[in-house]
């Protein structure tokens, strides 16, 4: 499982896909829920409609049977009217009635007490249809055991003075079913009523009548009388034990409850309410012109079953209509996307340093093809930049090398031949640099000289070795420190358009008189550290002033001054560059001629020569603090 | 190295602020290009703001010099800091180029 949603998140076009159908199927489902909301309203409008045509109708045929009872009773009863001396023929009225009317099945004609004299108290011909064969038999119902004047068919009428129907009732005794009963009453001239004339019918014709107004499978019809009680349910008990209001109390119902009011106010309509088993269901009520109702009770499950129908299969459709839609976008998207997966080999092959490497073809001039252009473009800049580094690779190389010879020629160029009380250091900023030092020591005398080119790197150690071969040749001559600068000095300008020049410091020790004769040449001045004068003393540094006269190689037969001085026995002098005193810090801070001095002071005591020079270079080099060299940096040290 | 050039008549004044080393000595060549033209040029430089120069700098200042003099002209310099009157001095090029 874990590995289809690792797929899914790598693959674009599965994203994608997802992405589509999510919001595809919230339109979808919106729709549905619309379309199933609009017309569950419309086909429950219709059903409604379509129920209520179908009820009446039923109404309409309850209503036909009553109105054929109550005008065969009214006429039978006008003819009472013109017979009443005759009291024997009053049962073959009620004969006649019955006769007349398919639905009477009984009828009696019941005087008031004492109308006929001869009959006393009671006198009431009845007549009944028997069931079973279908003949017509008449008696004299009342009797003190049956007495008719204090029941309701005989009282109704006869206080209210008009016909009417009677609640119905089951017959007990009589016809075994459930009746109701048309009572008319019988006035004479002076308007005073002698007589009670009735007409009995069956409901359970009417019954099987409203039972078969079934619309629905589950729908059920019932007739209610003026009290809303039940005359014809589903549920026989219930049948003129039970009313409407007496069901909606039992069940705490407000809906029924109020159904029950529309239905006594015989109001025509419909309610939506929770049946019994809580089943939402539809009732549509219409009232009969007697003052009964008629109520048709559908489920609303079944009057909606089409919606549901209708429902099930938008959503089979649009289910379908979903799955097409992936399919149809994961192949359209894996198609276009497909290049990528390929522009993916061929970054690939090309990190692996295959620039040739071959490009999906892309007919599209769509991104893919803008992609597919960079790319190309990209091969053809990394190979034309990889061939010129090499180029250049290889040119740096062979110049790094030819330096590193150039270096070493450089190094050996200068003497390396030290004695205890001389020792120098050359440290080039670059590969090759342009300070110089020379020493020899002949005729008992000590000669040493120290010089820096103007500028660095080749041009500046290419007059370097120009300087120091014409130092190496005059220096051996026997000459004074003044003659050879002037020698170096016009060997050296001759020709010198570039304008570099050398600054130099050139001395001779003699051992046999201190004295220290020397010229200088622009360079920086020298430290002399004299003995202490007395023992546990400080030994005296101090910069020798010289005159600066010129540096070398700017003017041809300059006069030099050359001087000399004499210095204690046991003194020691540091020769230096200004890549000495101006070595610098981080912060741009030289170490300067003051720092230098403080060295000196302090460098008396170092035992060599070799170990003072290498000292003060540590001291520079601990200054600098791992800031790049910049100009190089010479140290010679002489004890005398 | 800040490099500015002003005419002002016959006489051409020239400020230098900062410092003239190997790094930027290239670059100070080209800013003066201007002043090796011409006839008779009486140039004078303010150094009062030039902070140090290093050999290369001076090979600069003697290439104006030998350029100055070549065409009858002449090269002042003005206003030096000690620290850097103290490498003409050092060198001698107090003796080539007049400073005051």
């Amino acid at each position: 499982m874990n590995n289809i949603f690792k797929s899914i998140r790598k693959s674009f076009s599965a994203r994608l896909t997802i992405f589509i159908l999510t919001v595809t199927a919230l339109l979808f489902i919106a729709a549905i829920c619309i379309m199933a909301f609009s017309s569950r309203k419309l086909i429950q409008q219709e059903a409604s409609r379509g129920a209520e045509n179908i009820l009446k109708a039923t109404v309409s045929n309850i209503e036909e049977t009553i109105t054929s009872v109550e005008s065969s009773t009214l006429s039978t009863a006008w003819m009472v009217n013109e017979n009443k001396d005759n009291p024997g023929y009053m049962y073959t009225m009620t004969k006649q009635l019955i006769a007349s009317n398919p639905y009477i099945i009984g009828s009696t004609v019941a005087f008031r007490p004492n109308f006929y004299e001869q009959y006393g108290e009671y006198y009431a011909p009845y007549s009944y249809k028997d069931e079973e064969t279908g003949k017509i038999i008449s008696f004299q119902m009342g009797n003190e055991d049956y007495d008719y004047h204090t029941m309701e068919w005989y009282q109704l009428p006869y206080l209210l003075k008009r016909s009417g129907w009677s609640e119905p009732y089951y017959d007990e005794g009589g016809g075994e079913q459930i009746m109701t009963t048309f009572s008319v009453p019988l006035q004479d001239e002076n308007g005073e009523i002698f007589a009670v004339m009735t007409a009995d019918i069956s409901l359970k014709n009417l019954t099987e009548q409203v039972a078969q107004t079934k619309p629905y499978p589950n729908a059920y019809t019932i007739l209610v009388s003026n009290n809303a009680s039940y005359i014809s349910h589903p549920i026989g008990e219930r049948i003129l034990n039970e009313t409407i209001f007496s069901n909606a109390l039992e069940l705490g119902d407000t809906t029924l409850m109020s159904l029950a009011y529309k239905i006594v106010g015989k109001e025509t309509g419909d309610i939506e309410f929770l049946d019994e088993t809580g089943e939402k269901s539809l009732a549509i009520f219409h009232p009969i012109s007697n003052g009964w109702s008629v109520v048709l009770v559908c489920p609303l499950k079944d009057v909606l079953e089409k919606t549901l129908e209708m429902n099930l299969i938008l959503v089979l459709v649009l289910l379908f209509g979903l799955i097409l839609l992936a399919l149809l976008c994961w192949l359209t998207i894996r198609r276009l996307t497909r290049p990528l997966s390929e522009f993916c080999d061929s970054a690939n092959n090309i990190a692996q340093g295959n620039f040739n490497s071959s490009l999906p073809r892309i007919k599209s001039h769509d991104e893919m093809r803008k992609l597919h252009d960079s790319f190309a473009h990209m091969q053809r800049s990394l190979t034309s930049y990889i061939n010129e580094l090499k180029t250049t690779t290889s040119a740096k190389e062979r110049i790094d090398s030819e330096l590193n010879i150039a270096r070493n020629i450089q190094l050996n160029m200068v003497s390396t031949d030290f004695r205890e009380n001389l020792y120098a250091t050359l440290h080039p900023a670059k590969e090759v640099g342009g300070d110089l030092y020379d020493f020899n020591f002949t005729d008992g005398k000590i000669k040493f000289a120290i010089g820096d080119v103007s500028g660095k790197g080749v041009p500046a150690a290419l007059f370097m070795a120009i300087t120091r071969s014409s130092f190496m040749f005059v220096g051996g001559l026997g000459l004074t420190v003044q003659q050879i600068i002037e020698r170096i000095n016009n060997t050296i300008s001759r020709g010198n358009k570039q304008m570099l020049f050398v600054t130099m410091f050139a001395a001779m020790y003699n051992p046999k008189d201190h004295i220290l004769s020397y010229c200088n040449a622009g360079h920086n001045p020298i430290v002399i550290i004299e003995p202490p004068k007395e023992e546990g003393g400080e030994a005296h540094a101090f910069y020798l002033k010289a005159k600066p006269n010129l540096v070398l190689g700017l003017m041809e037969d300059f006069k030099y001054e050359g001087e000399e001085i004499e210095i204690a026995p046991g003194s020691r002098i540091i020769l230096y560059t200004d890549g000495v005193t101006e070595a610098e810090n981080a912060t741009k801070e030289q170490y300067g001629e003051e720092r230098l001095l403080e060295f000196a002071r302090k460098a008396f005591n170092i035992p060599t020569a070799k170990e003072c020079t290498e000292a003060l270079l540590a001291d520079v080099q601990a200054f600098a603090n791992g800031n790049p060299q910049n100009d190089d940096i010479t140290i010679l040290t002489v004890d005398v | 190295m800040d490099v500015t050039i002003k005419n002002e008549g016959a006489k051409t004044l020239v400020t230098l602020q900062g410092r003239l080393d190997t790094t930027n000595a290239s670059d100070f060549q080209n800013d003066i290009q201007p002043l090796m033209e011409g006839e008779k040029p009486d140039i004078e430089i303010d150094c009062t703001d030039m902070e140090y120069t290093s050999s290369q700098g001076l090979r600069m200042f003697l290439i104006l010099q030998k350029s100055v003099l070549a065409r009858q002209g002449q090269l002042v310099m003005k206003n030096m800091k000690p620290q850097v009157k103290e490498v003409f001095d050092i060198t001698g090029f107090s003796n080539i180029i007049k400073i005051i």
